[in-house]
């Protein structure tokens, strides 16, 4: 049952995950499990390093804290989904509670998704699923 | 002034009035009486000299008959005759003397004067002629003397001039009285009269003065009482009067003040009390927000650990890592109770809307309760109507609410059904309504009116038995009520309860009738298949295969 979802891989390859978290437990947890699940896992702690990350290795997907030290989460996606090179990329918010107001402001940076924390792994996992499916149906 | 002394000015005004009335009465009775007084005694006087007239002219008469017999030279009268006769003369001279002595003013007084010497002179030559004429004795040659003639004819025509001018002035004196009688009585009834339509005029005058001021008075009074019981602390009454009335106005002016101050006090209380509510909330939120961030590590770590322990084949620790997860989730539960409560208390809550479909929504929330519903052996009822479509509410908030009230109708209900109905109803479909059934524990009255206050199960014994904040509801209601909607509930303790979701909707196109797939959703730890009965649209596609 742990594998209800195996990772849609484009092109047969592992679906690379870009996690964007300043809490080093939240990160490792998140890192962990979703490596547990067959993704290949790329870390950012901050809304400078995602956005470096971004662009040098374009993951298949993006989960972007929200509330980042030095460039928040709204601000790197905003920037994320301005260039050309990176705008393709969907990318799910971690929002802190369902009830703050993080939700509508991550939706309106241009997220694509949002899941709040604490992350419950089989909904986010559903999530990831059909952005990267239609990420893969979308690229052909 | 006050209105007694107002009242009491013109009682005495008016009385005032009244006295002189009174006293113009009296004082023309006084004048009236003195006028025929005066009347009386001019008729009496006036009376009095024609009896001297006549008097004088019956002397003459006998003077006369004394004369004839002189000039016959027979013989006269007796003895006896001729005293009487001399007496009789001296008679009127008494008359005429009394008449002098009893004189009212001067001018009569020296006109009876002139008389009583005029008849003194006539009286005397009188007495001489009647001794003379007396029966022998003494035989007076019967000579004439028209010395003597003449001498007493003069005088007694004087005389009678004299009395004749008398009795005019006597007779203009009555006149005169008559007159002055007539004039007082007309002069008082005038005067009566006058005063009369005075007293008249002056009561109508006050009547009408202090019914205006009292109705004027009155009126501010009452409009003041109104603008003040409108919620206008500030107004106050024109003080128009020092009255009774002008009192009572700054007695109300007071009280209005006192209103003020307290209603200020009160105002500035509250406000207190808000400001400590809302710092509260804020902590609690902030509270409430930096206990998730631990709660998210334990929580993540012990699903990782039950992972690897299912993974690994450690089956014996994963009974325990379920409970530490069950644990944590209902901590972390209790935590977001509160924060949406602090959130809701501060007025933090905010809504996002958006558009979203009502079955799936419905599925998702009994796909997570579905252990829930397992657990107590209970059959979950899912009933959506073919014409709901889309609500375009707070997706998550609407959420929340089923998950609420499904978990409270799993928790409290053994062996029984769960139901959720979903339908629309009002004009245009404008109106959203969820229904969560169960065939549970149910509540008294007294149970379902305090059900929905923050931190009230139906009784504590509730909360040891089944768990639970007691906040949920309270919250879900708080949502509800925030997106134009409100729950409520009916119940009969042992024959279950049903929570009503009204909310404003609006259903954009009724959504396409799809199977519902509860088990399949979601991949739960252990999907456990939920019993329901088909809808009537899995019935209808049933009957068509």
């Amino acid at each position: 049952m742990t594998t209800a979802f195996p990772p849609p891989t484009p092109k047969g390859a592992m679906a690379r995950i870009l996690i964007v978290e300043d809490n080093e437990m939240n990160r490792d947890m998140l890192t962990r499990r979703l490596r547990r699940r067959g993704y290949a896992v790329l870390e950012a702690l901050d809304g400078k390093g995602g956005l470096a990350v971004a662009r040098a290795e374009s993951p298949d997907l993006i989960l972007m804290d929200m509330s980042l030290p030095d460039l928040d989460g709204w601000e790197a996606t905003r920037q994320l989904k301005s260039a050309a090179a990176t705008r393709a990329i969907p990318v799910i918010a971690l929002t802190a509670h369902a009830m703050s107001d993080d939700r509508p402001k991550a939706l309106a940076a241009g997220c694509d998704d949002y899941e709040t924390k604490p992350v419950e792994l089989h909904r986010l996992l559903r999530k990831m699923a059909a952005l990267l499916g239609r990420r893969e149906h979308g690229g052909g | 002034m006050s209105i007694r002394l107002k009242l009491g000015l013109s009682f005495l005004v008016i009385l005032a009035l009244f006295g002189l009335n009174l006293g113009i009465y009296l004082w023309s009775g006084g004048q009236r009486n003195d006028s025929i007084q005066h009347l009386r005694q001019a008729v009496e006087r006036q009376l009095r000299v024609i009896t001297i007239e006549q008097e004088l002219r019956q002397r003459e008469t006998e003077a006369g008959t004394s004369q004839i017999f002189l000039e016959a030279g027979t013989s006269g009268h007796p003895v006896e005759m001729v005293d009487s006769l001399v007496e009789r003369v001296r008679e009127l001279g008494r008359t005429i003397e009394e008449f002098v002595d009893s004189a009212v003013d001067e001018g009569e007084r020296a006109a009876a004067v002139a008389i009583a010497r005029q008849y003194q002179r006539l009286a005397e030559l009188w007495i001489d002629l009647h001794g003379r004429a007396k029966v022998g004795a003494d035989p007076v040659p019967p000579v004439a003397r028209p010395e003597e003639e003449e001498a007493s004819v003069g005088p007694y025509k004087v005389l009678l001039g004299e009395l004749a001018k008398l009795e005019e002035s006597e007779e203009r004196r009555v006149n005169e009285a008559t007159a002055y009688f007539r004039e007082v009585a007309d002069l008082t009834e005038e005067l009566s009269s006058w005063i009369f339509v005075l007293s008249t005029l002056v009561a109508v005058l006050v009547a009408l003065l202090l019914s205006t001021h009292l109705t004027r008075a009155l009126r501010r009074l009452e409009a003041g009482a109104r603008r003040l019981g409108r919620g206008e602390l500030d107004h106050r009454i024109e003080v128009a009067s020092r009255d009774e009335l002008g009192e009572l106005a700054r007695a109300f002016n007071e009280m209005s003040h006192q209103l003020q101050a307290s209603h200020a006090k009160l105002e500035e209380a509250r406000a207190a009390a808000e400001q400590a509510n809302e710092a509260k909330s804020v902590f609690l939120a902030n509270m409430s927000h930096e206990l998730r961030t631990p709660m998210n590590a334990i929580l993540g770590y012990t699903e990782m650990l039950l992972e690897e322990a299912e993974d690994s084949g450690a089956e014996e620790s994963v009974p325990d890592l379920n409970r530490i997860l069950a644990a944590g989730r209902h901590l972390l539960a209790l935590i977001n109770d509160v924060l949406d409560l602090s959130k809701i208390e501060a007025g933090k809550m905010t809504l996002f809307i958006e558009t979203f479909p009502v079955r799936e929504m419905i599925d998702d929330v009994a796909a997570t309760l579905a252990p829930l519903v397992e657990k107590n052996r209970n059959r979950l009822v899912i009933e959506v109507d073919e014409d709901v479509g889309k609500l375009t509410a707070d997706e998550t908030k609407v959420r929340q609410t089923l998950f609420n009230l499904l978990s409270n109708a799993a928790k409290f209900t053994a062996d029984g059904t769960v139901t959720v109905r979903a339908s629309s109803y009002g004009t245009g479909h404008r109106r959203m309504l969820f229904a969560v059934s169960d065939t549970g524990i149910g509540m008294t009255r007294e149970q379902t009116a305090r059900i929905f206050n923050e931190f009230t199960q139906a009784d504590s014994s509730t909360t040891r038995k089944y768990g639970g904040t007691g906040l949920g509801l309270s919250i879900s209601k708080k949502f509800c009520q925030m997106m134009g909607g409100d729950v409520t509930v009916e119940s009969e303790p042992g024959k279950g309860t049903t929570f009503l979701v009204d909310l404003p909707a609006v259903v954009e196109e009724p959504a396409a009738p799809r199977a519902v797939a509860i088990a399949t959703a979601v991949p739960a730890p252990e999907p456990a298949p939920v019993n329901r009965q088909p809808t009537r649209e899995e019935r209808r596609r049933a009957s068509a295969r």
